[in-house]
This record gives structure tokens, sequence and C-alpha cells, in this order.
């Protein structure tokens, strides 16, 4: 299902003093099944543009196209929950949003508040709750004895238990340890190539960009700064310190490098592997 | 050295079948630097909860600062130690910088005068006096994090833990936070132990300890510790990018050693051009 921006801009507590414009004139498409990166540095807008993307803020002006679906300002919330259904938005730390006494409970929550039959919702925990590598025997088990890591994966499941198309992720990985980042990112990977959802991350981590992403967005003050592939993106040295981003660390430390010894640099290495191969071809005179 | 803190075959578990750390002993001496390293599920905050006495274990004994602890000894032991934790919220309690500060030092029933000195002096060490006023929804996740760090302070603690303290920060705030914990352990007058699970955390303690599955399985200086890349990855510890770099222009006989930081990898490759 592809998302479409249309010049949206966003202002927050307009005609009040304390008014405050958060996104200007933002136009971009993610066509279905693509796996899109946001970044930007805090206060940028990210999470603004983020919760356009369901509803749960509308535009001050502009339209947003969710497939068929249009969201706009004199939209009705009503007309809303169809598109909710079909975008799962995933907020930060979402084990904290975890109330019920077994998972199987939690994951069918979603659903059943859809009118989904209480068949059909038992039938769908079954199935997320392995698609987000957990054991179906768990299902009966309260989820607040879980570590970290898997009462994540349990709230994830409840948003996968609606079935969306679009899946759009706030920092998924914070707080978690490496392998469980590791995982999890392996998870949102299998989905989007898989099951063929469309996965929006928004993250500060850019390894994962450059491992994850087909299209990048980069936001700086409320307005899209920069579009591309990770290739593309990292490329633009200058513009991307103006926006207050890091370059991923093998692009780091080869930037600075290059520096030293005043080489030239046609293109960045954005991976361990990459870092090597390109120091490897200087120090051998390759290249 | 004086022994600040020491565990003693030490077997805890939450159900008596699995101990969650097995015949455990580890010995910390006062103003020491220690990075305790292992994945979620590894052991390392059961540890803290231990060392304050939140839990008890089954066998073994833990000594701190020469006193054994135990029920009697538990009010006067946790004086000594603060911890603070992974939440940022979960830990803020005042309605500003200066009341959260204030928060235990007034369960401490310490005087008006000493208390507004206290919290000034540790506002400003942790280079929060500037928010004294601020309420906490104005404060990014680093800087509540500094404020808890003042408040454990404040009350005179002399072994800081930090249980994964950095862990729900943005890299700007682990940053800060993470210099700041430097600028303590320079001072040389704090026993602190870090719980993480980020290797370039560990890259300037003393000594790393790396726990997996209850167990040490690893411990000793940075540098030996990060020479073992394949058993921190065994682990599922991710090792820093110049480890892992300097380690594969190893194996293609590039360099000679695995080095453990940016700055030392940048040094090696350059002088490596410049032979060259």
């Amino acid at each position: 299902m592809q998302i479409t921006f249309e010049s949206v801009n966003h202002v927050y507590n307009a005609r009040t003093p304390m008014e405050r414009r958060a996104l200007y004139d933002i136009e971009f498409d993610i066509p279905s099944g693509q796996f899109v990166a946001i970044i930007g540095h805090t206060g940028s807008g990210k999470s603004t543009l983020i919760q356009h993307m369901n509803g749960l803020l509308k535009p001050s002006s502009g339209v947003i196209r969710i497939g068929e679906k249009v969201i706009q300002s004199t939209e009705k919330n009503k007309s809303l929950k169809e598109i909710r259904q079909h975008v799962g938005l995933v907020f930060q730390f979402p084990e904290y949003q975890l109330f019920e006494e077994t998972i199987e409970k939690d994951i069918m929550f979603g659903p059943l508040n859809y009118g989904v039959s209480i068949d059909e919702a038992r039938k769908r925990a079954y199935d997320v709750i392995q698609m987000v590598g957990l054991d179906a025997e768990m299902l009966g088990k309260s989820p607040f004895n879980l570590s970290g890591g898997q009462m994540r994966r349990v709230a994830i499941a409840g948003i996968l238990a609606m079935n969306p198309d679009i899946l759009v992720l706030d920092e998924p990985t914070a707080g978690l340890d490496p392998q469980g980042q590791y995982e999890i990112m392996e998870m949102f990977n299998l989905l989007n190539r898989q099951y063929g959802k469309t996965i929006v991350l928004v993250t500060h981590d850019m390894d994962l960009v450059a491992r994850y992403a087909d299209e990048v967005l980069v936001m700086h003050q409320g307005v899209l700064a920069l579009k591309g592939s990770p290739e593309d993106v990292f490329k633009q040295i200058d513009e991307l310190k103006r926006c207050g981003i890091n370059f991923p660390i093998p692009a780091q430390n080869y930037h600075t490098f290059a520096n030293r010894l005043s080489l030239s640099i046609d293109k960045l290495p954005l991976t361990t592997e990459e870092f090597v191969d390109q120091v490897e071809s200087v120090l051998c005179g390759r290249g | 050295m004086r022994k600040m803190i020491e565990l003693k075959n030490i077997t805890f578990g939450y159900d008596a079948d699995s101990p969650v750390l097995k015949n455990y002993s580890l010995t910390i001496n006062s103003g020491e630097f220690i990075t305790i390293l292992g994945h979620n599920g590894s052991g390392k905050s059961t540890l803290s909860k231990l060392l304050v006495g939140l839990m008890e274990p089954q066998q073994g004994e833990i000594i701190i600062d020469g006193e054994l602890l135990s029920e009697d000894t538990i009010p006067t032991i946790r004086q000594k130690i603060g911890i603070v934790f992974q939440n940022p919220d979960n830990q803020f309690v005042g309605s500003t910088v200066r009341d959260d500060i204030a928060f235990g030092l007034e369960n401490k029933c310490v005087s008006y005068d000493v208390m507004n000195e206290l919290v000034e002096r540790y506002a400003q060490k942790v280079g929060m006096e500037k928010f004294l006023d601020s309420e906490p929804h104005y404060l990014s996740g680093g800087e509540k994090q500094r404020v808890a760090i003042a408040g454990v302070l404040a009350l005179g603690a002399n072994i800081i833990i930090l249980d994964e303290a950095t862990a729900m920060l943005d890299p700007r705030g682990r940053e800060n936070v993470m210099n700041l914990i430097h600028e303590l352990v320079e001072d040389r007058d704090k026993t602190i132990i870090m719980i993480t699970h980020h290797l370039d955390e560990a890259v300037k303690s003393d000594r790393i300890i790396v726990m997996n599955e209850g167990e040490i399985i690893l411990e000793g200086v940075p540098k030996e510790v990060f020479q073992e890349k394949e058993l921190l990855e065994s682990v599922k510890l991710d090792v820093p990018f110049a480890v892992k770099a300097s380690y594969e222009l190893k194996q293609r006989g590039l360099l000679k050693e695995v080095v453990t930081n940016d700055e030392e990898l940048m040094d090696e490759l350059c002088k490596l051009h410049s032979n060259r």
C-alpha cells in the first residue's frame, strides 16, 4: 500500500500564543513494499511526520494518501478507522502498553475492537506470535514475566494481529541488547521481504539505516532535507552535517582516515566490510 | 589497594532449579571503574540487586567496605551505594531538578541550609546548575540521568552502580552521560560499576568483566578483553567497530594487533600508509 504526502504542513496549537509550526510542505511518496528509514535530529519533526501516517495527527494543510484513502484537515475521525487498520504504528517502548493477563488476550485486543470474531482473533494471535519469533506455547502466559525484548515482540504482535499493510516503527531497537536489536531488525526485514509489509523505520542508528533501508528520508527543522538511497544520502556529507546527522561509524572513520591522508573520497563505506575493502585498496595502492 | 566490594561464592536463583548466578566471586577495589558486560538475561542486573540487599543470595557472602551484608547491616550499607537505573522517567520523583536532587536528602532529614548547599554543589558537578528550577518534561533523557547521578552523589554514596543507565538514551544523551561518568572516574574518590551491553562504553574502564549465564567468562583490561572478538560475539555481544575492522585487517595481514578504539585505529592506519 502506497503512502503519498502532498505539500503537508502541520502547525501545533494554531491561532494560539503557543503556535508552533512543525512540518513545512512535506512531499514524498513511498511505494508499496519498500523499507524506508526516517532520520533526523531530535526535534526535527520525525515523530510529527509519522503520526500523520495513520491520522493520529491531521495536516493543517495538504493531503496524505494511504492507498486509496485520503487524510486531510477536513477529514472526520470516523473515516480514519479504516486507515488505522492498514497502518500499524509502533511507538517507542511499546512494551509499556501491554496490559492484559495473558499474551493471547493482549494480542487479541486490537482485532476484537475492530469487530473480528473471537475464533478469528485467536487464530491471528496464534499466527502472529510465530511471526515475531516466539513460541505459540507462550500464549497462555502473562506478558509481564517476559524479558524486555520478548515483551516488545508481543507488543508488536498485537499490532500485526490487525494485519496492517504498513508498519511504522519509532525507534524499535532502543534499549535492547545487541542480539535483541539484531533479531528484531531481522524480523522487520522478514516482514518486509516475505510478507510484503511496507516498513517505515524512525531511528538514530545510522548503521541500521545503511544495512536495511531501501530509501532514506532526512528531516531537518520540519523540512524534508534529503531523500534517496543510503548510498546517495550518505554521500552528501556537508548537507548531513548541517542537519546534525551522524554518519554510520564505518563512514565516519573512513572520512577521518581520508582527511588525515588528504585522499579524495569517491564513496563512503557504510559497513565494516566495505571499510576494510576500501582501506585495503588504499594501502595496497589499488583503486 | 583497599577492597570495596567482595563477593564470595555467590549462588542465587529466582527459582531453585535454575540459578542466575553460579558460585560467583568478584573483588572490586576502592576507586576502581569496572564495567560488567553481558547480554540481557546474563545475570548482570541480578548482581546489582544483590549488592544493595534487595535480594538475598542462597549461598555465599557479600562484604561491602569491610562489612558483611546482612539484615542488620543493610541500612548502613545502602547509604554507601547509589544506583542509577535504566529508565530516566521512572526515577525522576521531584517536580523540579532541585526537588529531585533534594529528595533523598529530605528523607535523611538533612538540615535546610546543608541541603541547599549540597543540591547546588552536585547540580554544578553534573552540569545541570542552570536547570535547577526546570520541570522534568523540559529535560532530555540524558539530562534526567545526570540529575539522577547528582542525587546519588549528594547522598554521599561512595559506590555508584549504573545499571544500563544509558540504554534508553539517544546517541547524544548517551555521550552526555558517558562524559560525566568519565569525569567522575577521574576524581577517583568513587568506586564505579557500570553494567551495560555496549562494549564501546567499556573502553575506558580499568577492568571489564564479561558475564554469560551467571558466570564470569572473561575478565581483564579492555585491551585484553577486546582481543577475544570471537568469544565476545559468541555470547551475543557486539564488539566496537575499531575491534571488528582491525581484526579483519589483521586477518588480511595489514595490521599486527587488534585495537580497541577509533583513534588508535586511525593512528595505526596512517602509520601503515606512511611506511608504505
